[in-house]
């Protein structure tokens, strides 16, 4: 299946999904106080797409994610939880960047919410 | 506080500003290069990173008045090399009350990640304000956390000591 969500661009700020053969999207920039909303509203979408195609697995890459501050980290949390504890849960597999090294410490954050759901994966 | 030893050098840089979000990351940016120039270590930049962002975060979302402040130091001693921050701000009765009975939590948490997560999935249903900021830089940032009130302005100290040739 494709997603399709409309791209978002704000400043120093980019969620957009990836043509491919599975679900995919990309989260680039930084995710701080303005970027908060959008990628609320944007995760809500994308669980209605995924929950009504019966997706799998969904790969989420966080490449050239340079941070995220705690209030978009919550947004995650609010979603691995709504995967994992509501209807048919799919795998969210996180591509990241080990030279980010805040990925690696939030990450594991939420694998340890949810092991089953999250999948971290080195690019 | 962390003991520092008699210091045989110290830098320090102190930014005071308005509590204006678009300060943020520049102010973070600035404080992390200060220390990946002073320490050339980019995990703890990384670490420092993550800790002045959610330290200023808070400035602007919580502070009142004109000015907050964001002060860094590092402290070299025989004992090591000490790295602390110190936020200030002043806001009202009913947020200082909040900050300071969330911030005694987590200062007095014996495992910061174990508390982290308990509020992780405490907030993970809920749409409103998660409080994980604070909690995030001593799970995430393994930095020790300390806080004093002093009426209505709240200090908020965040620290750790580098041994030499060792991970703090």
């Amino acid at each position: 299946m494709m997603v399709s969500l409309p791209a978002v661009t704000k400043d120093g700020f980019r969620l957009e999904v990836v043509a491919g053969a599975g679900p995919a999207v990309r989260f680039s920039g930084s995710g701080d106080m303005e970027a908060v909303a959008d990628v609320k509203r944007f995760l809500k979408l994308l669980h209605a797409e995924l929950s009504t195609a019966k997706a799998a697995e969904v790969r989420v890459d966080f490449a050239e994610l340079y941070f995220m501050n705690s209030s978009c980290l919550k947004a995650f949390v609010t979603w691995v939880h709504e995967v994992d504890t509501q209807g048919r849960p799919y795998a969210i597999r996180f591509l990241t960047n080990p030279r980010l090294h805040w990925q690696r410490r939030s990450l594991a954050t939420l694998q340890r919410l949810a092991p089953k759901v999250v999948v971290i994966e080195e690019t | 506080m962390l003991n520092v030893g008699l210091p045989l050098a110290r830098a320090s840089v102190e930014l005071c500003f308005e509590p204006s979000e678009r300060f943020v990351a520049e102010i973070a940016r600035w404080v992390t290069d200060f220390c990946r120039m002073t320490l050339e270590d980019l995990e703890l930049a990384s670490r420092l990173h993550l800790a002045v962002y959610e330290l200023a975060e808070n400035l602007v979302k919580y502070g009142s008045g004109h000015t907050v402040s964001v002060d860094f130091e590092v402290c070299r001693s025989e004992l090591g090399v000490l790295l602390r921050l110190r936020t200030k701000n002043r806001s009202t009765p009913e947020r200082l009350n909040e900050a300071v009975e969330l911030l005694t939590r987590i200062r007095a948490a014996e495992d910061p990640v174990a508390l982290y997560d308990r509020m992780i999935l405490e907030s993970a249903p809920r749409e409103d304000r998660s409080g994980l900021g604070l909690a995030r830089i001593r799970a995430e940032g393994e930095l020790e956390l300390d806080f004093s009130r002093d009426g209505d302005e709240l200090s908020i100290v965040v620290e750790t000591r580098v041994t030499p040739g060792a991970r703090p």
